[in-house]
């Protein structure tokens, strides 16, 4: 190790506070997004395996109509047309009472087609060492894997109590299956039956969901799609993953810029220690220089000193990011499951390009953060070794240029977020020079609140509090870039905070717009979204004669697979009175109802975005009876999925879908008539085992907006650990700052000065600096907030919303600004009070 | 040998232009011995940066052993000083986060030199510091640490020694061992030397004697400050 490396080391290690808090700094921006891409990831993966498990080998699936295939068709393909590399499949899902929110996937499958496409079950010799006549003609029986069945406390023989489709059925174990360590994963949350017994559990009687092919050549495939009746579509194995990544794609990509955001915030932290090295050690430098160090060798040393943060703080940031992403995969697969789709997620997985991610960002974080005080250090001139100390660089005189730069970088952010464009990077791109931008405005709005405060704090607080507000401004080159990386943090709050709180409000007067019926009935669903089990028509004539009922809405929601893509049909049944629930982006509202009423669809906002659609286009739905074209009437608000959804009327809907049953009832009740004694007879209703939920209208909002408050709650947790990172740059800028104005406040200690004036000196300083961040985030918040609602929510989900300025979190944010400086400077203030001024006079 | 012709510095503050050094002339020849008094801002120190390349003049060329110091850039200037210059501050300025040994290793390793540990020892022993090897300058006294800088300034063997006030900072007694020392070190190993200083003390070493006032160098015999 040459002598330049082991002194920068050694400073390194002499400066422990600095040193550790950059550390920390940077480990929390990398645990944070490393945890995030931890957490998306091992959903994702978590689906992907339960879709593996379930796929098997096979290469393609036939899928049918919405109400699946019929097995005649199955037995055709097979007998008729010889097709040996086929398997019918149906897929449900298995919830257990008393076991949490676990959720189990029910797979029925032919035991005698399926050597080729799951092994773990061809080979029943060995693998099922359950009774083969009891899976096949046992009522309700099912095999599961040692580990399903250990984490039920259960055993083969064992009867257990289970939901499917809102339906309460009694399952028998049957057998197990061992599992070996290629399927462990494959096989967790799996419940196996023949595929008889499936179609009787969740009551697709003669119908199947998919019938799984192996396809060997191209010549294969073609040949299959030769003799695919219409209305039946090859698709390849891997769209159903496809198709869920698409669905989460917004998603993770705005909780992945959000992480970013903490990585920003940790490299001001890193510049401004960077930055205060240097400027610390400028006689150092300066002496370096004049016996003889190259520029270049400076700038080598300070990027060498920060690569070793860099490294350092990124390891510590994997570590803690392990950690962190159990907990956020928590609220990231709840997330999921209210609004995509169903997954369980247990185990953590890091795949080689998250590790890759975090490490280029931990270490390119770093180093762009060094490059300004690396280049600061190599232009310190050999003279500056002849001072005795170096003064303040001079910063002030950068100010006017600083602004105008911060102006011009503004505009360019604003420019970038104006392209027209639907790719969310970009649009979070253009946010990073308006972050810029504020933060090169910084000094000359703290002068500004120093030229206003001085007066102030003199007035209240003696000569005390003008040297205190003073020292801001004189040190300014340290100061700006804490009270830029307070403020980002806080603007952050405000602007997610306040984004929220207009999406909120949004989804309120939404919510209460559109649910306007008096009781709600459904099946219990799974996904808190949509409802993926449903009520007989039996049910909706029985609801509509009662004669407290004076009308009824009903819809029916399937799933269209085309094009590799799932859309989101809405059979509606909807009364007069609830149109006017219906707000219109696009189509004259009395215009698109009569249209609807004659077959047009009606399409949600989000779908229309996602689509290029608006009114008068048409649109190809897969209908049972092939493809068909329709017109879009209209295209209405809706918070209900950022998917999309098209509706149509459901008269017309019978004629292109042959399905049966609906999702949902919403009920007027008539005047005169009781609420309560409705929702008892409606419980009195008979349904045939079928559970249902009724529900009023205040239940059916206020956990609507509970599913909203759990969607944003990572986001939330997200801006709490920015602020926390900022908090740590405050804590250390301060830390730095009264250090280097050590001999100063000697000096004033030498004169009379008494520690707790000191104490409170440093105080003060600490909440105008606190109180400079809080004011700046305002605006920087508001800004953020307005491009959320307006750039990024638009782009990523289609929505508009609308914005609002929130002055309790203003208010909050100021607070917020002033507790993490005044509880950051507390430290330091205490410190420098006890330092003996015979010291600090000594130790300059 | 060093040859400054015509040199001219000057620093503009706000709209006044202020002279500092003014068609300044002189020739120092190898193992000369060259100090140099003057008032505080005429303009001394800023005649050792351009001498060391740390600074260019306005008008002027600077020559050393015959290379142009002053067509040469930045780097090639660096190092110039690395080679042939060793310098010596006022404030010692060793470098805090290396201990004694490890800052006389820092111009050997800048110049190339491997296997260095004789030379620091013999320079340690030359300076009387033997025992504080393996000290950081914190623990060293104010005459110590400017004995270490000393041995600094001269480890890599460079032709030319540059002194910004090397006693200014210590007192009397200490200051006159310092002047001991540079006389044992740099004069009797025939080394050139340009010092800046206040002090009458080390006119015993100089061989020339200059005085800088308004910009310019006015040879002053040895004998009127002895008198």
């Amino acid at each position: 190790m040459n002598s330049l490396t082991r002194s920068s080391l050694r400073y390194l290690i002499k400066h422990p506070w600095q040193f550790g808090l950059s550390i920390l700094g940077i480990a929390m921006g990398v645990a944070i997004v490393v945890s995030i891409d931890i957490a998306n990831h091992s959903s994702g993966k978590a689906f992907n395996l339960s879709m593996n498990a379930v796929a098997g080998k096979s290469t393609h699936q036939i899928i049918g109509t919405s109400e699946g295939i019929p097995d005649s068709i199955y037995f055709n393909l097979r007998v008729r047309d010889g097709l040996k590399n086929i398997a019918p499949v149906i897929e449900s899902y298995v919830s257990i009472p008393d076991s949490g929110k676990k959720i189990f996937k029910l797979l029925g499958v032919d035991l005698f087609a399926e050597r080729p496409f799951r092994d773990y079950l061809s080979n029943t010799g060995t693998s099922i060492d359950g009774e083969l006549k009891d899976f096949l003609t046992g009522p309700n029986s099912v095999v599961l894997s040692n580990g399903s069945l250990a984490e039920l406390k259960m055993k083969v023989g064992d009867s257990l109590k289970v939901f499917i489709g809102g339906k309460e059925r009694t399952l028998y174990i049957s057998g197990k299956i061992t599992e070996d360590e290629r399927n462990t994963s494959t096989l967790e949350n799996l419940f196996i039956c023949d595929i008889a017994t499936a179609q009787e559990l969740t009551g697709k009687i003669n119908r199947i969901d998919y019938i799984d092919v192996i396809a060997g050549s191209a010549d294969e495939e073609k040949r299959l799609r030769s003799i695919l009746p219409d209305g039946y579509d090859l698709q390849k194995s891997g769209s159903r993953s496809q198709t869920a990544e698409q669905m989460l794609e917004a998603f993770n990509i705005n909780l992945q810029s959000l992480s970013l955001l903490a990585l920003i915030v940790g490299l001001f932290l890193i510049y401004n220690t960077m930055t205060f090295s240097v400027v610390r050690r400028k006689v150092l430098i300066g002496t370096l220089r004049s016996i003889g160090v190259t520029s270049n060798e400076i700038t080598t040393m300070v990027i060498r000193e920060a690569l070793i943060i860099g490294i350092i703080g990124t390891a510590a940031g994997f570590l803690a990011a392990y950690f962190i992403s159990k907990y956020l995969l928590i609220f990231i697969s709840q997330t999921i499951n209210d609004l995509y789709y169903v997954v369980s997620v247990r185990e953590i997985y890091i795949s080689p390009m998250i590790i890759a991610k975090g490490i280029a960002l931990g270490i390119f974080a770093t180093l762009l953060s060094a490059i300004k005080p690396a280049r600061e250090a190599s232009s310190v001139h050999p003279r500056s070794a002849m001072i005795r100390s170096e003064q303040e660089s001079s910063l002030l005189k950068k100010v006017p240029a600083m602004s105008i730069t911060g102006l011009a970088t503004i505009i360019a952010g604003i420019l970038i977020l104006l392209i027209p464009t639907k790719n969310i990077w970009l649009s979070y791109f253009g946010i990073l020079p308006i972050i810029i931008g504020f933060a090169l405005l910084t000094p000359v709005i703290i002068i500004l609140v120093e030229k206003i405060l001085s007066p102030l704090f003199k007035y209240l607080f003696g000569i005390t509090g003008k040297i205190a507000s003073r020292s801001i401004v004189q040190n300014i080159s340290r100061t700006y870039v804490a009270i830029a990386a307070l403020s980002l943090a806080v603007a952050a709050t405000v602007g997610v905070g306040t984004m929220i709180s207009s999406f909120r409000s949004t989804v309120i007067d939404w919510l209460e717009s559109r649910l306007n019926a008096d009781i709600f009935i459904s099946a219990p669903s799974l996904v808190s979204r949509r409802n993926d089990a449903v009520l007989s028509e039996d049910l909706l004539e029985k609801v509509r004669a009662l004669d407290e009922v004076a009308d009824i809405n009903f819809y029916r929601e399937i799933e269209i697979n085309q094009d590799e893509k799932t859309y989101h049909l809405i059979s509606s049944g909807i009364s007069q009175r609830n149109h006017s629930g219906f707000q219109f982006k696009e189509g004259e509202p009395a215009d698109a109802w009569k249209r609807f009423e004659e077959g047009e669809l009606l399409i949600s906002e989000p779908f229309a975005y996602r689509h290029d659609l608006e009114v008068g286009s048409m649109l190809a739905l897969k209908t049972d009876n092939g493809m068909r074209e329709f017109r879009v009437a209209g295209v209405y608000y809706d918070y209900a999925s950022d998917q999309g959804l098209v509706t149509m009327y459901h008269t017309h809907f019978k004629k292109h879908w042959n399905v049966k049953g609906v999702s949902g009832i919403s009920a007027y009740v008539k005047e005169g008539f009781d609420l309560n004694t409705l929702k008892e007879k409606i419980q009195m209703l008979d349904t045939d085992g079928q559970q249902i939920v009724v529900r009023s209208f205040k239940f059916l909002r206020d956990t609507s907006i509970e599913i909203f408050d759990r969607t944003f709650l990572v986001a939330k947790v997200l801006q709490l650990l920015s602020v926390i990172v900022a908090f740590i740059g405050i804590l250390s800028s301060l830390m730095s700052l009264q250090l280097e104005r050590k001999r100063e406040l000697g000096i004033l200690r030498a004169n009379g000065l008494l520690p707790s004036q000191l104490f409170g000196m440093v105080g003060i300083q600490t909440v105008m600096m606190g109180l400079t961040a809080g004011l700046l985030a305002l605006p920087l918040g508001n800004v953020l907030a307005a491009i959320l609602v307006y750039i990024i929510n638009k782009r990523s989900f289609g929505w508009t919303m609308q914005f609002d300025l929130i002055p309790s979190i203003m208010i909050e944010a100021i607070l917020l600004s002033l507790f993490a400086a005044i509880l950051a400077g507390l430290y330091p203030a205490y410190k420098m009070s006890i330092t003996s001024p015979a010291n600090a006079l000594r130790e300059e | 040998m060093i040859e400054l012709s015509k040199i001219g510095k000057h620093y503009t503050e706000g709209n006044t232009k202020q002279n500092v050094l003014k068609d300044l002339d002189l020739t120092i020849s190898d193992g000369e011995i060259i100090i140099l008094f003057g008032k505080s801002g005429s303009g001394k120190s800023t005649l050792l940066n351009i001498i060391s390349g740390i600074d260019l003049p306005d008008e002027g060329s600077v020559t050393i052993d015959g290379a142009k110091v002053t067509g040469l850039s930045e780097k090639e200037r660096t190092l110039i000083r690395r080679n042939k210059i060793g310098f010596i501050f006022q404030f010692f300025n060793l470098i805090p986060t290396l201990t004694v040994t490890e800052n006389l290793q820092l111009p050997l390793e800048l110049n190339g030199i491997k296997d260095g540990d004789d030379k620091i020892t013999a320079i340690l022993n030359e300076v009387g510091l033997p025992d504080k090897a393996n000290s950081f300058p914190e623990k060293l006294s104010g005459g110590e640490q400017q004995r270490i800088a000393i041995a600094r300034a001269l480890i890599h063997n460079p032709a030319i020694i540059l002194a910004d006030e090397p006693t200014g900072n210590l007192d009397y007694e200490t200051g006159l061992q310092i002047v001991d020392l540079l006389d044992r070190v740099v004069k009797q190993k025939g080394k050139t030397m340009i010092m800046v200083t206040h002090s009458k003390d080390v006119i015993g070493l100089a061989d020339k004697i200059y005085s800088m006032k308004d910009g310019k160098l006015t040879e002053t015999l040895k004998e009127a400050y002895l008198e």
